[in-house]
């Protein structure tokens, strides 16, 4: 990936991508779509890596649960990784069906 | 399951604790759980991306009802972070500096053997059994990869700094002689910085993948911080 963001801080990323969420939501998002499950640790790691970053951002809390959303930046930074990605698995693809 | 959140350093425990304690009571503690939050608070602790930079204020509600803010957020340009070995709680570095300063007082280093002569920076006695090879790189004037490259880096960031005071003050001229080109002229020179700053940043990226240790890492350069740095110094015309 073109930031060099670990897994669990690209993965944020998506979760964050339809709107914003609170730790546990982006928990079970990605537990929903990826089938993995990030603990707490890992998950505060890369919220407070990306947060440091400027690539998401800290809402007003929810009584003690803070939602985050994507900064432009990190909106920008996703659709570059996702685009990317995308021409990764299409090459792997289109090579694999031809040999 | 509070006691997880005490490995963590203060300034991220200032930042993050509230929320995550409130994640770790949904999440229930398992094994798992209680060796994922040990981890990562070691990381905590010495990678710089995870420490906070300030207590920085949340988006107020009235901007959060927009889903993503129409303007980059200018970032503010902290101070780098403190090396690893002087994180320590404040108070035992005051209790430490108050038993030196006591003692030079008190003259415990007077009469010392060699006081008052320059340090022969040329003998290393950590170099052990890589002597040779030391020896060997400074007769040839050469040093690591990572180190020559963080070198280059500093002139290059130290460089960018200089040219965009500079740039600010013919800016700051040509706006006394000649308004209505000023705006052109600063975008030229923010588009100009853009690009060496994005030259930076790719030497930031190979220095991060050629650095023995995390703890000589120095963060990126992103395009979104280098504007924010840019617009600082430099801020549009009224």
């Amino acid at each position: 990936m073109s930031l060099g963001l670990p897994e669990p801080s690209f993965l944020v990323l998506v979760s964050l991508a339809d709107g914003p969420k609170h730790g546990y939501a982006v928990m079970t998002d990605v537990e929903r779509v990826c089938g993995v499950r990030m603990g707490p640790g890992t998950l505060y790691g890369a919220i407070a890596r990306l947060d440091n970053l400027g690539l998401i951002e800290p809402l007003p809390s929810e009584d003690r649960r803070r939602p985050y959303r994507l900064t432009q930046a990190g909106a920008a930074a996703l659709r570059a990784e996702l685009a990317t990605l995308e021409r990764l698995a299409s090459t792997g693809l289109r090579r694999l069906a031809t040999s | 399951m509070r006691w997880l959140l005490w490995l963590y350093p203060r300034a991220w425990r200032r930042r993050y604790g509230r929320e995550m304690l409130a994640l770790l009571e949904e999440t229930g503690a398992t094994w798992r759980v209680v060796l994922d939050c040990i981890w990562s608070a070691v990381e905590a602790h010495f990678d710089r991306e995870l420490v906070p930079q300030a207590d920085e204020p949340v988006v107020p509600a009235v901007a959060a009802a927009t889903a993503i803010p129409a303007e980059p957020e200018a970032r503010p340009v902290v101070a780098p972070r403190r090396p690893f070995w002087s994180l320590r709680p404040d108070g035992l570095e005051t209790a430490i500096d108050q038993i030196l300063s006591a003692a030079a007082a008190e003259g415990a280093f007077d009469n010392l053997r060699g006081a008052g002569q320059p340090l022969d920076l040329a003998e290393n006695p950590f170099e052990g059994e890589l002597a040779t090879a030391f020896r060997m790189l400074r007769a040839a004037g050469e040093t690591l990869p990572w180190i020559a490259l963080g070198r280059e880096i500093d002139a290059e960031e130290a460089q960018l700094a200089a040219d965009l005071e500079r740039a600010t003050e013919r800016l700051r001229e040509l706006a006394s002689i000649d308004p209505a080109a000023c705006g052109a002229e600063r975008a030229r020179a923010r588009r100009r910085y853009l690009e060496r700053a994005a030259a930076i940043d790719r030497k930031l990226a190979e220095y991060g993948a050629l650095i023995p240790h995390r703890q000589f890492d120095r963060g990126r350069l992103l395009p979104h911080v280098a504007a924010a740095r840019f617009d600082a110094t430099c801020p549009p015309p009224p």
